[in-house]
């Protein structure tokens, strides 16, 4: 079988779920333009624009997000990350659903965040920017090689409000308990074929299986660190829903209380019910429609899922 | 998992020790660490703009904000993502690349040879305005980049004033 045959194979699963099925897949194979986040700590995005176009890069802004250009046309760099402008730390390179995340978290500046699995750091640096370096993130890694991208990334876009902390997200300590944490958790990246197919047609059910087991225990665990009243973003770029509704269901039977995901693009809730492969059907409880399904074929981007959840106040 | 040293609140005399350094050396003003606060971990100082109270707080924090100096057995070293943070504050030791050619070869983690107006030792490298980062100075040699790695480019494009 080749690579597109076991990509669209694997990715057969979701049939039933999956709006337009059809064109959610033919979009697997439509490349994706890079799209870059201007470094607000440093300059305008219409700075940012200007200085790249007269090298001869083709930008066009992203209509629900004023930090952000999709790169029509590198020029001669040839690849958006080999300019002196990026070595500089002007912007990021970031594809746009992981901007997502941050944005339904929304961190203001003073805020104190914890980014449970935070490497390579885009979003740890587009939170960062957000609260205008004020405040201050926990971002935590368990990866040796991965912290030090993100220390490399955090450094480059001068951001001083970061403590890196590197434990295995299931046993963080803390004695501060933490007003929002965004859980973007380790997942199986279905939502990255368009960028790396040979990596989802490798897939298999039983990685899939392994990581739905890790992400709730991470999920316990930041609730655990979560203080009452805080919000939990829970988020992964991958469609199986062992990975998605199976461990937002998990927090809400903790007694996570799911808020509704607002977002400018198009997206699919939550979904309530579903059968795998071998005949298993889950049932998730209502609160699971509340979050969100970003598909690549609704806006040209890749795919996320993206829930967020409130723990009650002490009673 | 096992941590590393974590990073402890810099006594009052070693923030005193490093404003000294940074005003002696490179003529920045005290006034610039209003805001931040200063950690040590090992042979290294860290600036932070966070809440201090947070980095005791959690488990293996291994880095606090942006690395400032380090140590060795020559005096302290700043880092080039420090010097990019206060070096536009730098009234001294501060080296202008002049074209393209020094800047491509400091961005690559060359040598720019030539004499400097300039002490010798590290000095904030700047091209058009901007800094670039750490040089280390000698009249024999000349400028030496002292770009990590990471912060390294050897791309022919993309200088950003033509």
């Amino acid at each position: 079988m080749s690579a597109r045959e076991r990509l669209i194979s694997h990715l057969s699963r979701y049939r039933s779920i999956i709006p337009d099925f059809d064109s959610f897949i033919d979009y697997q194979f439509r490349p994706l333009s890079p799209t870059i986040r201007t470094n607000t700590l440093l300059l305008e995005p219409g700075e940012l624009a200007s200085m790249l176009s007269s090298r001869g890069m083709r930008l066009s802004a992203v209509p629900w997000h004023p930090w952000f250009f999709r790169v029509d046309d590198p020029g001669q760099v040839g690849n958006p990350g080999r300019t002196l402008e990026h070595l500089l730390g002007y912007y990021y390179v970031q594809e746009l659903t992981s901007a997502l995340p941050p944005m339904v978290l929304s961190p203001r500046p003073g805020d104190l965040v914890l980014d449970v699995a935070a490497a390579p750091g885009s979003k740890t640096t587009q939170m960062a920017q957000m609260m205008r370096n004020s405040g201050t993130i926990v971002a935590n890694d368990v990866d040796y090689r991965r912290m030090g991208a993100l220390r490399s990334n955090v450094d480059r876009l001068r951001i001083t409000n970061v403590v890196m902390t590197r434990n295995d997200g299931r046993r963080i300590q803390s004695s501060v308990a933490f007003p929002r944490i965004l859980l973007d958790a380790p997942c199986s990246s279905e939502g990255i074929a368009r960028r790396s197919p040979e990596h989802v047609a490798k897939l298999t059910l039983t990685q899939i299986r392994g990581l739905s087991r890790l992400q709730m225990s991470l999920i316990r665990r930041s609730i655990d660190l979560l203080e009452p009243g805080g919000l939990l973003v829970y988020s992964v770029c991958t469609f199986a829903p062992e990975e998605a509704e199976l461990v937002v269901d998990h927090a809400i039977s903790l007694g996570m209380e799911p808020e509704e995901v607002r977002l400018p693009l198009r997206s699919e809730p939550g979904v309530r019910e579903w059968v795998d492969e071998r005949g298993r059907h889950y049932r998730f409880s209502p609160g699971v429609e509340m979050a969100v399904r970003i598909y690549p074929h609704l806006n040209d981007t890749g795919g996320m899922f993206i829930a967020l959840l409130r723990k009650p106040e002490a009673r | 998992m096992r941590c590393s040293g974590s990073p402890r609140p810099a006594e009052p005399h070693e923030v005193e020790e490093f404003l000294d350094y940074l005003e002696g050396r490179f003529g920045i003003p005290r006034e610039f660490l209003r805001g931040y606060s200063v950690f040590v971990s090992g042979d290294s100082l860290w600036v932070f703009s966070g809440d201090a109270s947070v980095p005791g707080a959690v488990s293996c924090a291994e880095s606090i904000g942006v690395r400032a100096l380090k140590g060795s057995g020559k005096g302290p070293k700043p880092t080039s993502a420090f010097l990019r943070l206060v070096g536009r504050h730098a009234t001294k030791n501060v080296v202008d690349l002049e074209d393209e050619g020094q800047l491509l070869a400091f961005m690559g983690g060359g040598i720019i040879s030539g004499e400097f107006p300039v002490d010798p030792g590290y000095v904030v490298v700047r091209f058009g305005g901007e800094v670039l980062g750490c040089g280390l100075y000698s009249p024999r040699l000349g400028i030496v980049s002292q770009l990590p790695s990471h912060m390294r480019s050897s791309s022919s494009w993309g200088v950003f004033q033509e």
